[in-house]
């Protein structure tokens, strides 16, 4: 109990958190009361065409379907939150592992792994992406996989990097001195405590993911099949000039779901940086 | 030296130099580093042995050998007539059992995420000692309450940085008691903390240890108090044991030119001792390939010819005394 | 014999938005000239802050600093800023306990001494400063060569040497050891203060040595200062306070460093922990600890008794043996 009013306290004190944490509750929100909070399902083809902001019964407007836009931005997030989470978990998994099996049991399944995490970081993503979906199909699936698939270098290498300094501290060789075998160690004491900078970076590529996703649908290589922002920019390209809302309004949805993984991550650091969990400690 | 419990021998620990030696690995031209260089002791069951060095001398590297922290590149070491080589090999858990370690740094020994229950059952748990949870949580808390540590119920639960460096100190002691061993290697286990509590810690220790009969090898670099904690002492120079003996010999008739000059420089907290500390020029060289020497050589007030040529016989004197210089 | 430092009623709080932290309260003492005293306390005891206070090396924001610190006819603490940089360094100079890591690792050596004897002497000619970096390398028994040496290519104690050398450059009336000699071997330390003890007749300079380590007090310091969570217990010649403590917390202090020949002793903690240092204590600071605390103790301050032969300490029990 303690420990949590503790954690509460930590959030509360730090803005930057605080305000991504209150931003992801509105998204979550929009997320869950979806059906709730818009008049019309997303995919309703309406009579109006192009209605502007504050129309009777539209107040986004609608695109040249007669779609609401107010219910595809809602839908929206559905979407954007879905790849979000899944990119990231996927790339954070396969990080947290790869990397500190790579710190921790060094000599040449370091080097190996190393070299692969290079090769990794040295492909464009995007061109990977690209050629992923072209190849496999556009799928929401696909896009998610692929994303996670080429932000996991980064976790691997900070994931490494911890590893390598936790391994020198001597309650690990003090876990050696207990008996304890080399799984035991790097599952109960090189991960738990070096998975911090991996878990705030995760929120980032959260935000990556966002962001990539909208860039795909934007070109058009995003699935079809559901909402996305990138699509609802793409579609308002066409009549920019005269209807700007479409695109204008989906690219702040970007911009602020973006803004908010991002305080969100840079918050985490704050909190959880070392130092400050173990306060009390010499 | 037989008919000893624990018998050292021979042990050494060779690093290579990095970057010294050919591209396909030539030996000639490698250097190695000798941080333990062929070390030899014997203790007899429930003895402390002290041991004492300056910084390159090799001591932290061989409490690492005795835990197995790292693997020896040569000798072995005997408990009971039984090879920790082969035990290990055959029964790790066994050998972990027999041998256990206590940090310099308490404040580092604990992982931070666990409270002191955990850390606590979990090596109960690894090696089998208690059958079921309930057994293993009475057995923490009364060896918490072994160690002077009340109310054992609430200490069971807090986390380590809550604790105070001595009472983390005397709860790595009682997790190293906990497995039972035969020998205890303590690493400088009170130098990072304050004054007023090492006495504490000191005496729990020889009071643990005692009543069970485990040996224990003391390294530190206070002297004044591995004399008084030790039975015997052995002084460490560049990875080898340059002289041995009884505590009370080894800092009151020091042989070796090398522990003469060590204990001289001793401030004492005794006003009416005033010595006059022997000068040695130069600092503790680093043990990359040692000369075919004395290592002391090059240092010693006294060196001679022989001394540059020749590595000295270990010598015995008196008692246990042993020594090694041609001087001596 | 001059008085080179009267230090009086010296306090020092960290003040930051929740609390404040009262590192030191009230501390007195003096140091007269070719005195060399050894400020003796475990963690928190509040020396290491007592010496950056002494000095203004303290955050301005965050610290209040009460008291006097009589320096040759200044008040250290209420001086102007420009006042107390003339002193610095060529009065009043410091060796801090990892002062090795202080030097920059692309100059040589001898380059950067002669950069800081040329704060204070800044006409000085390129010969005048290297045969004054030159003595005081051979007071610290260094080798010249060194003159010509990176950092990296000197050992730890042999940098400690090269900024003790530094801090005598300009022949300083008082030096402050912050447990200068702790993070070096026993053969390195054994020499350093052999050295230091050596100099105190040749140059003079008065020291002030700042350790947890009585048995450095012991063999190189004539005076004793004892502080407990910021407050200075006891002070007088090391003669005499070794041999005689009055405090009792002294005397804990005593009993559990061992004796390095003679009896092996049995050694004794001292029971308890340090107090709440953000808590104001009514009575003597101690008291929670002490074997032979009376009622008194635990609700009045004890007043500083002057034992004779500059012999003080903050003690009801020695008030009441006094009577």
């Amino acid at each position: 109990m303690k420990k949590l009013l503790k954690i509460l306290s930590d959030i509360t004190q730090d803005r930057q958190f605080f305000a991504g944490l209150i931003g992801v509750a509105i998204l979550l929100l929009l997320v869950v009361f979806a059906p709730l909070i818009t008049k019309y399902p997303a995919d309703f083809y309406g009579p109006d065409s192009l209605a502007r902001p504050g129309s009777p019964g539209h107040w986004l407007g609608t695109n040249h379907m007669g779609q609401d836009i107010w219910s595809m931005l809602v839908y929206g997030t559905r979407t954007s939150l879905w790849v979000a989470v899944v990119a990231a978990f996927i790339s954070g998994s396969i990080g947290l592992l790869v990397g500190g099996v790579a710190g921790f049991f060094g000599g040449k399944t370091d080097m190996v792994i190393s070299e692969i995490i290079n090769i990794f970081m040295m492909i464009p993503d995007l061109f990977l992406i690209m050629l992923v979906v072209a190849l496999f199909g556009n799928s929401l699936t696909n896009v998610m996989v692929i994303i996670g698939l080429t932000t996991w270098p980064r976790n691997a290498k900070l994931m490494r990097a911890q590893t390598l300094s936790l391994k020198e501290r001597v309650f690990v060789a003090g876990a050696r001195a207990m008996g304890e075998n080399k799984n035991q160690i790097l599952f109960k004491y090189i991960i738990p405590n070096g998975m911090y900078p991996v878990i705030s970076n995760t929120t980032m590529s959260m935000a990556y993911a966002v962001l990539t996703e909208a860039a795909l649908s934007f070109m058009g290589l995003g699935d079809p099949n559901v909402i996305s922002w990138g699509q609802m920019i793409n579609d308002g390209r066409n009549y920019i000039t005269h209807a700007p809302w479409v695109s204008v309004l989906a690219g702040l949805a970007v911009v602020f779901t973006v803004l908010v993984f991002n305080l969100l991550g840079d918050g985490l650091n704050h909190i959880l940086n070392p130092q400050k969990l173990q306060r009390g400690e010499r | 030296m037989s008919g000893n419990y624990i018998e050292i021998k021979d042990i050494s620990k060779f690093y290579p130099v990095k970057g010294s030696g050919t591209l396909l690995g030539g030996k000639g031209s490698r250097k190695l580093v000798k941080a333990v260089n062929g070390v030899s002791v014997g203790m007899a069951q429930g003895e402390v042995l002290g041991v004492i060095g300056e910084s390159g001398c090799g001591k932290s590297t061989l409490a690492r050998l005795l835990t197995r922290l790292e693997t020896p590149t040569a000798g072995d070491v005997f408990i009971g007539g039984v090879s920790t080589g082969k035990m290990l090999e055959q029964d790790a858990k066994k050998f972990y059992r027999t041998v256990q370690i206590v940090f310099q740094n308490p404040y580092d020994a604990f992982t931070p995420r666990d409270t002191i229950e955990q850390l606590l059952s979990r090596p109960l748990k690894n090696h089998g000692i208690c059958p079921d949870r309930a057994s293993r949580h009475e057995r923490c808390a009364e060896l918490l309450e072994s160690g002077n540590l009340r109310p054992a119920e609430d200490i069971l639960k807090r986390y380590p940085h809550e604790l105070s460096g001595g009472q983390l100190q005397r709860i790595a002691i009682l997790r190293a008691m906990s497995l039972d061993p035969a020998v205890i290697v303590a690493d400088e286990p009170v130098s990072m903390l304050d004054v007023s509590v090492r006495a504490d810690i000191i005496n729990m220790l020889l009071e643990q240890s005692a009543s069970k009969k485990v040996t224990v090898v003391f390294i530190s670099h206070d002297i004044a108090l591995t004399r008084h904690v030790a039975d015997n002492i052995a002084v460490m120079y560049l990875g080898r044991i340059v002289e041995y003996g009884a505590a009370q010999t080894i800092i009151e008739s020091p042989l070796h030119p090398y522990t003469q000059a060590l204990i001289s420089n001793c401030a004492s907290i005794d006003i009416a001792d005033r010595v006059e500390p022997i000068r040695i020029d130069g600092e503790p060289p680093t043990p990359i390939d040692p000369g075919p020497g004395c290592f002391f050589a090059d240092r010693c007030p006294v060196a001679e010819e022989i001394c540059f040529r020749e590595y000295p016989e270990t010598a015995a004197r008196a008692g246990n005394h042993r020594v090694a210089c041609h001087k001596a | 014999m001059a008085r080179v430092l009267d230090v009086r009623n010296l306090s020092v709080t960290y003040k930051n938005k929740n609390k404040c932290v009262y590192a030191v309260s009230n501390a007195s003492f003096s140091i007269d000239q070719g005195d060399s005293m050894g400020i003796v306390g475990e963690s928190g005891s509040g020396k290491s802050t007592m010496a950056m206070a002494l000095l203004r090396l303290l955050p301005r924001k965050k610290t209040v600093v009460e008291g006097e610190a009589g320096f040759l006819g200044q008040d250290l603490l209420h001086i102007s800023d420009e006042q107390l940089d003339r002193l610095r360094w060529k009065n009043l100079s410091v060796v801090f306990q990892k002062a090795m890591n202080s030097f920059s690792p692309v100059h040589r050596i001898g380059d950067q001494i002669e950069d800081i004897y040329r704060i204070h002497e800044p006409n000085a000619t390129r010969k005048e400063a290297h045969g004054q970096a030159a003595k005081m390398l051979a007071l610290v028994n260094l080798n010249e060569r060194v003159y010509k040496l990176y950092p990296h290519e000197l050992s730890g104690g042999m940098l400690q040497r090269v900024m003790i050398a530094v801090s005598l450059l300009h022949e300083p009336d008082l030096l402050i050891m912050d447990e200068a000699t702790t993070a070096l071997d026993v053969v390195t330390q054994g020499q350093i203060l052999g050295e230091l003890r050596k100099m105190e007749s040749e140059l003079k300079t008065s020291r002030i040595i700042i350790t947890h380590d009585i048995s450095v007090v012991s063999s190189s310091c004539n005076k004793i200062a004892v502080m407990y969570a910021g407050s200075l217990l006891e002070s007088g010649h090391v003669s005499e306070v070794l041999a005689r403590p009055a405090h009792p917390y002294t005397k804990g202090l005593l009993a559990a460093f061992p004796p390095l020949r003679g009896q092996r002793v049995v050694l004794e903690s001292i029971p308890g922990y340090l107090p709440d240092m953000a808590a104001r204590h009514e009575g003597c600071i101690f008291a929670a600890r002490c074997p032979e605390a009376m009622e008194k103790c635990k609700s009045a301050a004890p007043a500083r008794t002057d034992l004779g032969n500059d012999h003080f300490v903050s003690c009801h029990l020695i008030e009441v043996e006094k009577q």
